[in-house]
């Protein structure tokens, strides 16, 4: 065995460079890692920073209620249409409200034409149960005549542009349309249903509720809002919903496990979250009462 | 999937060639219709129509059924263009292809939407019966100009039809067989017919009822459909090469004279056909 | 039948107000999406509509690669609650299909497709509002979004729709209008002057035509130089932001 000549030796501490887009293709992972490691994200956010919210209320004339929100570049448009049909024979005093989430090729390159993917069915069924369980809308106020007619409200949610978070953007908007909602008094007659010309009746909303949803990296860090690259980066997410009083309404969690000092730190901020978002709303509403 | 047999170069640069000059392979001027055959089938409301080679047939037939309920007086039309791969071998069966679609809606604009038929008349009892008047066109053959042949052969089809009379007596229907009274034709307010325009070079050179060959090497079409009485009931000039305003306005009075004469057939033809019975 | 509508009301006045020969209200923004490649928004009236435009990129399916130029696909939706009534039109609707055929052979022969080979173009439009005047607000907000992504194009496509009531050429024409009177769509390229789209569904005398054309020729130029305000106050924009 010879001597080994320095030639022989690879150096392992040679760094080899990249600039920060080419990094940023080959290994996502390791690139947000280095932005946590400095307690920032790729976008300039800190940690608990929530992008900055919009609502337009009323923005669809033909709808019988609607609303528009923007999460940063996440857009999502909500229109609610209601129509007169028979109810369920086991519910007879109750109406339906109906929520369809529509993520088509228009919002992002990663979606494809053809059937509702799986990523949007799950949104509607969620938004579904999010309704039902947190009783949101007392369905009865919905019938018309018990048996024989009631109003379903249909919430088409359509996103069109897709930049992560679309869940909490579609809460928002089916909340702030629901408000928004304007019905005309029925009456029942002789098999038929009468409406008035006129739209007057507002919904009722028992609870109105909103989400938070986080995204956790590596275990440990919880990033608020999280947005496209974070969202198909981070394969753990919790989503917190609250009410007015505070109270938890539903939580979704996926991935890996979290700890309970971690799920208390998401409830507390989407309770901060659900004082932003009304003070949002607030200011929708007074900007189209100053329309009207 | 198979794909469509296309001409050689050499046989589309002989045919451009020839249209720049006047001149189609068939001998015809370029505003002239092929030799157009009409002939009824042994039942009421059966049409085959030759244009050439190109040949279609049309079918009509009636049955009674609930009317929609936004129009509970009046009765249907329904019209089916489906394309099957005798006429089409590139096309699957099943999957309406982008040229079905286009061929079933100008047929549809120019059928239904022109309210050809009167469909008032097709009421028996409001709300309950009314006439569905259903008119299946088959595309045996194509050697181009697909759809002047087949609204000729659903126009003439429609004409020839006779659905079998009805009394009304209250709200009892009785529907009497052809053998127990005449059946009654339908009533026609106005005869829609197809002309299908073919351009060439950025839309100097027009030709009208394109073959095969010639819709192969077209770079735009057009389509208008009219009646005897100077009205256009459909347009179509889905894209394809711009065209300057006098070109759509000079196609307009050549098809109204080519629509004349199409009409003057079909009846000529219904004429002889009744003067058979 | 239909009662007798007074579309045009005693003083010349139409049902929303205007004249015989205006044009709606018409609102238009370009780059109003961020992951489309090129994005337009279109408010013409009361119909309102989202373009998004991604392309060139690779293409889908082998069966849709041209060798010698790139593929264009045209897909439009329209949101349930875009209509008074609310109906969910299937994507095969045949109606929306016609109308996707036809916007995508307008843009044929006008996209500069041959720089392209073997990619695709994909032009996704939204109807979130509907008043009417589908066809020209697609073509409208295809050809912004066209624009917006840096695709070539040899000129502007503008869509205007015009009909005639009582024996007059009218403009533009909103949702009562089109359903009752004949109504004819024409898309115009404006340096030349040459029409790439027409079509018309319902019964139009031939002495009527060529005026009932021209207006809507008209219609188009006044659309052209909306388009093209937006588009340059677009880039005015941006070339404020770059520069700092």
């Amino acid at each position: 065995m010879g001597n080994v000549t320095n030639e022989n030796i690879i150096n392992l501490n040679t760094a080899i460079t990249f600039e920060a887009e080419t990094f940023r293709r080959i290994q996502p992972e390791e690139y947000l890692r280095r932005y946590i490691q400095q307690h920032v994200r790729p976008d300039g956010r800190s940690f608990n920073h929530f992008r900055k919210t919009t609502v337009n209320l009323s923005c669809i004339t033909t709808a019988d209620g609607s609303s528009m929100v923007r999460i940063g570049n996440t857009t999502v448009i909500c229109g609610i249409k209601a129509e007169v049909s028979e109810p369920n024979v086991n519910f007879p005093k109750e109406g339906y409200l109906v929520p369809n989430v529509d993520l088509s090729p228009i919002c992002s390159p990663r979606f494809k034409p053809g059937p509702p993917s799986e990523q949007a069915q799950v949104l509607s069924e969620n938004l579904n149960k999010l309704l039902k369980n947190s009783k949101v809308i007392d369905l009865e106020t919905l019938c018309i005549e018990e048996g024989k007619a009631a109003w379903v409200l249909f919430a088409d949610l359509v996103c069109v542009n897709y930049d992560g978070n679309v869940f909490d953007a579609c809460v928002i908007a089916l909340m702030s349309a629901l408000m928004n909602v304007r019905l005309p008094e029925a009456v029942y007659e002789d098999g038929i249903v009468k409406a008035t010309e006129e739209k007057t009746i507002i919904l009722g909303l028992i609870r109105i509720t909103y989400s938070a949803s986080f995204a956790m990296f590596d275990g440990q860090h919880l990033l608020v809002d999280p947005n496209e690259m974070e969202e198909s980066i981070t394969k753990d997410g919790i989503t917190v919903v609250v009410d007015e009083t505070g109270k938890l309404c539903n939580i979704w969690k996926t991935g890996s496990s979290c700890s309970s000092e971690q799920l208390k730190t998401c409830i507390s901020k989407a309770r901060d979250r659900y004082a932003d978002i009304t003070s949002i709303i607030e200011i929708a509403k007074q900007a189209i009462k100053k329309i009207e | 999937m198979v794909k469509e047999f296309e001409s050689s170069i050499n046989e589309k640069d002989f045919i451009l060639q020839g249209i720049k000059e006047g001149l189609r392979l068939d001998n015809r001027d370029i505003y002239d219709f092929r030799q157009l055959g009409i002939t009824f089938g042994p039942d009421y409301g059966r049409s085959e129509v030759t244009l050439g080679n190109t040949r279609v047939l049309a079918k009509v037939s009636c049955e009674v059924m609930r009317p929609y309920q936004d129009r509970p007086a009046e009765g249907m039309i329904t019209l089916s263009t489906e394309m099957s791969p005798m006429a089409f071998p590139s096309v699957e069966p099943g999957r309406p292809s982008e040229e079905e679609i286009l061929v079933s809606r100008i047929l549809e604009k120019a059928i239904k939407r022109s309210r050809a038929i009167d469909t008032e008349g097709l009421c028996i009892v409001a709300n309950e019966k009314v006439w569905s008047i259903r008119v299946d066109i088959h595309f045996l053959d194509h050697d181009g100009n697909i759809i002047d042949a087949a609204c000729i052969a659903a126009i003439s089809a429609l004409a020839h039809f006779r659905r079998p009379d009805i009394t009304v007596i209250g709200e009892e229907v009785t529907i009497h067989s052809i053998e127990q009274r005449n059946p009654v034709p339908l009533s026609i307010h106005h005869m829609p017919i197809c002309v299908t325009f073919a351009f060439f070079e950025n839309g100097e050179y027009v030709v009208v009822d394109p073959t095969l060959q010639e819709e192969q090497i077209r770079q735009g079409d057009m389509t208008m459909t009219l009646n005897i009485h100077k009205e256009i009931c459909a347009l179509s000039k889905a894209g394809g090469t711009p065209l300057k305003m006098e070109t759509i306005i000079n196609c307009s009075q050549i098809a109204t004279t080519k629509a004349k004469w199409i009409t003057e057939q079909i009846q000529a033809a219904l004429d002889a056909e009744k003067s058979k019975k | 039948m239909s009662s007798r509508l007074e579309l045009i009301g005693p003083q010349g006045l139409r049902t929303d107000g205007r004249r015989f020969n205006e044009l709606r209200n018409m609102n238009c923004k370009p780059s109003v999406l961020s992951q489309a490649d090129g994005s337009a928004y279109i408010e013409q009236g009361n119909t309102k509509c989202l373009a998004a435009v991604y392309g060139p990129r690779e293409a889908r399916t082998k069966a849709q690669v041209l060798h010698n130029r790139a593929n264009i696909n045209v897909e439009i939706s329209l949101a349930p609650f875009s209509m008074e009534e609310r109906k969910k039109r299937s994507k095969s609707d045949k109606r929306i299909l016609e109308i996707a055929s036809a916007v995508k052979q307008t843009f044929e022969p006008i996209i500069m497709t041959e720089l392209y080979a073997r990619s695709q173009i994909d032009i996704y439009l939204q109807i979130l509002q509907f008043d009417g005047g589908t066809v020209q607000i697609c073509i409208n907000a295809a050809t912004l979004a066209i624009i917006d992504a840096g695709i070539p194009m040899k000129d502007y496509v503008c869509a205007c729709s015009a009909g005639c009531i009582d024996d007059e050429p009218v403009l533009d024409l909103n949702h009562l209008e089109e359903s009752n009177t004949p109504e004819l769509t024409v898309a115009l390229l404006p340096k030349n002057d040459k029409i790439t789209l027409l079509q018309m569904e319902s019964r139009l005398h031939i002495d009527k035509f060529q005026q009932v054309m021209e207006m809507a020729a008209k219609g188009c130029k006044e659309i052209h130089t909306v388009l093209d305000k937006a588009v340059r106050e677009n880039i005015k924009d941006l070339l404020k932001k770059s520069s700092i």
